[in-house]
């Protein structure tokens, strides 16, 4: 055994290069899943602690419902034995203007007892006033406010209120809210609220179970008592699922990555064993067993492969860590799953290990006598029959049927074992599919003039070989297609779905003086929108059906209705109003049905029309033109701003732009189409952005294998490049007839690769967002001329270390046996 | 230039007493191809050689002598006909059999490419022991590396050594084991004249006094004056066989199959 690890280990230092490859495939399918686990393993912490902080300083923590009334609820507790503290907890939701943006916020009360408040102050002192306040730095550096600078608060219904920040702590993560930003303050800031929640802290840790009895016992109805550390554990619990869909896509890439590095493994060591081929016979001939020769190979692959996987997990711990920093999960610090991360590596080494498993087998086909003979001819690989092209095709075929069901029934699990299914299938299928292609593709390109010819004739000539290094590239392809077209067409659908519902991108509302004419113009100056205009605003009363509702109607001045609701122009009739489709349906109502609207003390008469104008801005309900109010002597206050975006608007642009003019006026509130749908918006831009990094990956291991697949080619060829030069041909050509294999196979993969994956994209994202929105197809063609582009690119840089071995050909080793 | 090779005796090292038959083969025929393209590379060949015996194997090319070789050394299978070794009849052994019979009974030298270049010199020459998970003893192996002349260049890699001494070096590893047979083909082939008379001296010294049979390939009638016999072979059939040859003999048999 010693000996077969001497022979290994003394392969792997005399030759490192030719295991380049290898190595480099482990370390990034190995770097993709520790990357995968260290995320997984640092945002769950995060995310736990950031659920949990709050409640680490507590003993027990207390809970009403809804039906608790009274502010002072918690106070009995203080009275039960062995309690030293208790503090309510208090929680407000306002917006907040600050420098230049504003947002909802979160406020929470501290303590009044010091031990209980969970995190130290770095700068500045703790609030004490109704209109004090506290924030972590970073909230502070995105409002673009310091210590000691005022912050403008406003509640739903309230008038604005000026709060000056007296301190700042960095809490290291960023607190789970629904809001953008979080607040902390003294309770006065809360006055007559009902605390949801209270901590307490008690003397004697032992008798924590009978103190919670007690103050079961002593607190009024609708309320509970449980440990912290139960809490803590439940809000974990609820958080636990915050990562999980990352999770969930950073797997699907490691696999992909996996096969990949398997197929460019499997080939590499194809390589070795051929470029070997006299050492396997001599070491045959001196007595080495096929089971010797097999293992000697396995060993080098164990070696390499836990060198490529241990650098990988390393890689991968980092890449993961930055992953969860960058998305503000990271709190609890860096966090190492160890049994993942061995995992990771022993998932590496065993797929360096199956993938060297059949050329090992290979090389035991190797005869002694080789080491005897002079010119080395290369190992005959077993071509597999159809039988193994009948099982792809089937099991692709079965994996189309799923896939199609998955599209019509809108099924995201059947579309993901669909996805599996037709992976396996084409796996098995396609390098024979690739190889029979290739005859066709050799006799075209002899049409390109000698150098195309020849290296066609190489190209199918090895067909096998030849297939297996366009796999690595169809792989890593048919994902990056498959992504960037789910992202596009997922954005593409949900973008017209935005704009089908909210024609109106971006509104800015008063509650009820005149928008400030500064506002205005700021807003009419974006040049994302195509019209703005004030829109009048008049309470009124709908009092035909049942009891009255109080509402408002909205003037839609001409600019706004001839493009946003033609119908309202028509001089013909009776006016018509817009009112939201499912108030016409709950009030029975249809379409052409007379309503009359009490304003003022006048009654107005109107045809009512069902229209998404009319729910797309708060508690507006109804919509008619700006004439038909002023005909009836209705003066509207123009409380809104409404605009309308150009077709093929940047989305986050206009968003930012509205944001940065609304933080300037707190007076006004954001709404329309812009508010709506950007979770969704930064998912598919996460996509988007990772099918790039994957581009980045499989150009690697597209280079080395091709490479690699090339310089065999060289070694083989040696006679017939050194007869080709004898004969005259020059170096340049020599060059471009392995230029134009490596580009024919990564442009055969690359095409290969997206006929598959922009397919399964569209089925994917059709599946997913198909539920909600009527899917609107749009291909990415700058990704996929980028793919073809990269496709072009790593075929000719992966012939230029080949092609310079090939040059130094000398024509007399032509002439020689 | 290279002093000739003189191996000394030493006390662990036993004399084996001249046994007959140390390798022999009874009616070979090695057919390559069918149908018209069937080439006959040994038609019938029937030969015995007795331990301790040092035999050269001549022949023009295409004469068939390497095939006769691969055949004794139960590289290759024949088309009919039988081989054995030590006794032991090839026929029917099966790869694990046929690769221990190599490594514990067969040394191999040849014209080039006898080293594994990832290994030292030392790890090539103790590799058929090693593969086989027997202990090296160090005596031996100090005996024969300093006969050879190798004794400080041990922990060399081949690309470092000379030509000569890469081919000592495989002879070292030829004869370590104590194999019955060492098969040479072309051993001198690439080196010059004066090396490859004292690598062959110590073959032959190294036949006579371990007992040891070897069998070589060459086309050299010099190389062929060291053995005790040669076997000149035309068209797949043994021509001739000459004792204690002399270049005038050889050259003279050799002349008579290719004119």
């Amino acid at each position: 055994m010693t000996m077969i690890f001497v022979l290994a280990w003394a392969q792997v230092r005399t030759y490192p290069a030719r295991l380049l490859a290898i190595i480099a495939a482990v370390l990034l399918a190995t770097g993709f899943l520790a990357a995968t686990a260290t995320f997984a393993a640092t945002s769950g912490e995060g995310l736990r602690l950031t659920a949990a902080a709050p409640l680490t300083t507590a003993d027990i923590v207390l809970d009403v419902d809804s039906s608790v009334r009274d502010p002072g609820w918690y106070r009995a507790v203080a009275a039960v034995p062995n309690v030293r503290s208790v503090d309510p907890q208090y929680a407000r939701t306002v917006s907040v203007f600050g420098g230049d943006r504003r947002g909802s916020a979160n406020v929470q009360s501290l303590a009044s007892t010091a031990a209980v408040r969970w995190f130290d102050l770095d700068h500045g002192s703790w609030p004490t006033g109704a209109g004090q306040v506290i924030a972590d730095q970073r909230t502070l550096d995105e409002l673009g406010v310091g210590v000691g600078d005022t912050l403008t608060f406003r509640q739903d219904d309230g008038q604005p209120m000026t709060v000056t920040v007296t301190g700042s702590t960095d809490l290291g993560f960023r607190p789970l809210t629904g809001s953008s930003f979080r607040f902390y303050a003294d309770p006065a800031f809360f006055p007559g609220d009902v605390p949801p929640a209270a901590l307490v802290t008690i003397d004697d840790p032992n008798r924590i179970a009978d103190t919670i009895d007690a103050i079961k016992r002593a607190l009024p109805a609708g309320t509970s008592a449980m440990s912290a550390s139960v809490a803590a554990d439940q809000a974990a619990a609820r958080f636990a699922g915050g990562n999980t869909q990352l999770i969930v896509l950073m797997l699907t890439f490691a696999a992909v990555a996996l096969l990949a590095s398997v197929l460019v493994i499997a080939n590499t060591f194809h390589v070795v064993i051929v470029q070997r081929v006299r050492q396997i016979a001599l070491l045959r001939l001196v007595g080495g067993h096929r089971g010797q020769v097999s293992r000697v190979l396995l060993a080098e692959a164990a070696i390499t492969g836990t060198v490529g996987a241990l650098v990988g997990a390393a890689a991968g711990i980092g890449v993961g860590y930055l992953g969860a920093d960058l998305l503000d999960i990271s709190g609890g610090g860096l966090r190492v799953n160890p049994v993942a991360l061995v995992g990771s590596v022993l998932v590496g080494i065993l797929a360096t290990l199956t993938a060297a498993w059949l050329p090992a087998r290979r090389a035991t086909q190797v005869a002694p006598v080789r080491a005897l003979q002079e010119a080395a001819e290369p190992p005959a690989g077993a071509v597999h029959g159809g039988r193994r092209l009948v099982t792809g095709a089937a099991i692709a075929v079965i994996a189309i049927a799923v896939l199609t069901v998955a599209g019509i029934g809108i099924s995201l699990p059947l579309a993901l074992v669909g996805g599996l299914l037709l992976a396996a299938g084409l796996l098995i299928a396609l390098p024979r599919l690739i190889a029979v292609l290739l005859p066709p593709v050799a006799r075209l390109l002899e049409r390109f003039g000698v150098a195309a010819g020849l290296a066609g004739s190489s190209l199918s000539q090895n067909a096998r070989r030849t297939s297996a290094a366009a796999m690595a590239v169809v792989v890593g392809s048919a994902l990056i297609a498959c992504l960037a077209v789910a992202a596009t067409t997922g954005r593409a659908t949900v973008d017209a779905d935005l704009e089908a519902r909210y024609p109106v991108a971006v509104s800015a509302r008063t509650d009820g003086g005149p928008v400030d004419r500064k506002t205005v113009r700021a807003l009419a100056a974006i040049p994302e929108l195509s019209v703005t205009a004030t829109v009048g605003t008049v309470d009124a009363e709908f009092s035909d059906i049942g009891k009255a509702t109080p509402a408002r109607l909205a003037a839609l001045p001409a600019a706004l209705a001839s493009r946003l609701a033609p119908e309202l122009t028509a001089s013909a009739g009776p006016p018509v109003l817009l009112l939201p489709g499912a108030y016409l349906a709950a009030r029975g109502l249809s379409e052409g049905s007379p309503v009359s609207v009490g304003v003022g003390n006048r009654t107005l008469q109107f045809v009512a029309r069902a229209s998404r104008l009319a729910d797309t801005t708060g508690h507006l309900l109804g919509v008619t033109s700006a004439d038909t109010l002023t005909a009836h002597g209705v003066t509207a206050v123009p409380t809104e701003v409404w605009g309308v975006a150009r077709p093929g608007f940047d989305r986050a642009a206009l968003a930012d732009k509205a944001n940065a003019v609304a933080a300037r006026d707190p007076g006004v509130e954001l709404g329309g189409g812009i508010t709506e749908g950007s979770d969704i918006a930064d998912v598919l831009a996460i996509l988007l952005g990772l099918s790039l990094a994957m581009l980045g990956v499989t150009v690697i291991i597209a280079l080395l294998g091709i490479a690699n697949l090339l310089g065999l080619s060289v070694i083989e060829r040696t006679q017939e490049m050194a007869l080709l030069r004898a004969l005259g041909t020059r170096r340049g050509r020599l060059r471009a007839v392995l230029a134009i294999e490596a580009v024919t196979i990564t442009l055969v993969g690359a095409a290969t690769g997206v006929v598959i994956g922009a397919p399964v994209g569209l089925v994917g994202v059709t599946a997913t967002v198909g539920t909600t929105a009527t899917p609107v197809i749009r291909l990415p063609w700058a990704q996929l001329a980028l793919l073809l582009i990269a496709a072009v690119v790593t075929g000719v840089l992966a012939s230029v270390a080949p092609a310079r071995r090939a040059t130094r050909i000398a024509p007399a080793q032509g002439l020689t046996r | 230039m290279c002093p000739a090779v003189r191996f000394p005796t030493v006390g662990e090292v036993k004399t084996q007493t001249k046994r007959a038959d140390m390798v022999s083969c009874r009616n070979v025929r090695k057919t390559y191809g069918a149908g018209e393209s069937a080439v006959r590379a040994v038609d019938g060949v029937s030969a015995d050689f007795a331990a301790g015996e040092f035999t050269a194997i001549m022949g023009p090319s295409g004469s068939g002598k390497t095939t006769l070789m691969h055949l004794l050394a139960g590289l290759d299978t024949p088309t009919e006909g039988s081989t054995s070794v030590a006794g032991t009849s090839l026929a029917g052994l099966d790869d694990r059999a046929l690769t221990d019979l190599r490594r514990d009974r067969i040394g191999f030298i040849f014209q080039a490419f006898n080293l594994l270049p990832t290994l030292t010199a030392r790890q090539n020459i103790t590799l058929p022991l090693r593969l086989a998970g027997r202990p090296v003893e160090p005596a031996r192996l100090r005996v024969i590396t300093d006969a050879l002349q190798i004794g400080d260049r041990l922990e060399h890699r081949p690309a470092e050594l000379s030509g000569g001494q890469q081919q000592r070096v495989a002879v070292a590893r030829a004869l370590l084991a104590q194999p019955a047979v060492v098969f040479a083909d072309e051993p001198t082939g690439a080196l010059d004249i004066a090396t490859g008379r004292a690598l062959l001296g110590g073959l032959r010294d190294a036949a006579q006094q371990y007992g040891q049979t070897i069998i070589m390939v060459t086309h050299d009638p010099g190389a062929a004056t060291y053995a005790d016999r040669v076997l000149v072979m035309a068209d797949g059939r043994i021509h001739d066989e000459l004792r204690q040859p002399n270049r005038d003999t050889i050259l003279a048999s050799l002349a008579s199959v290719t004119v």
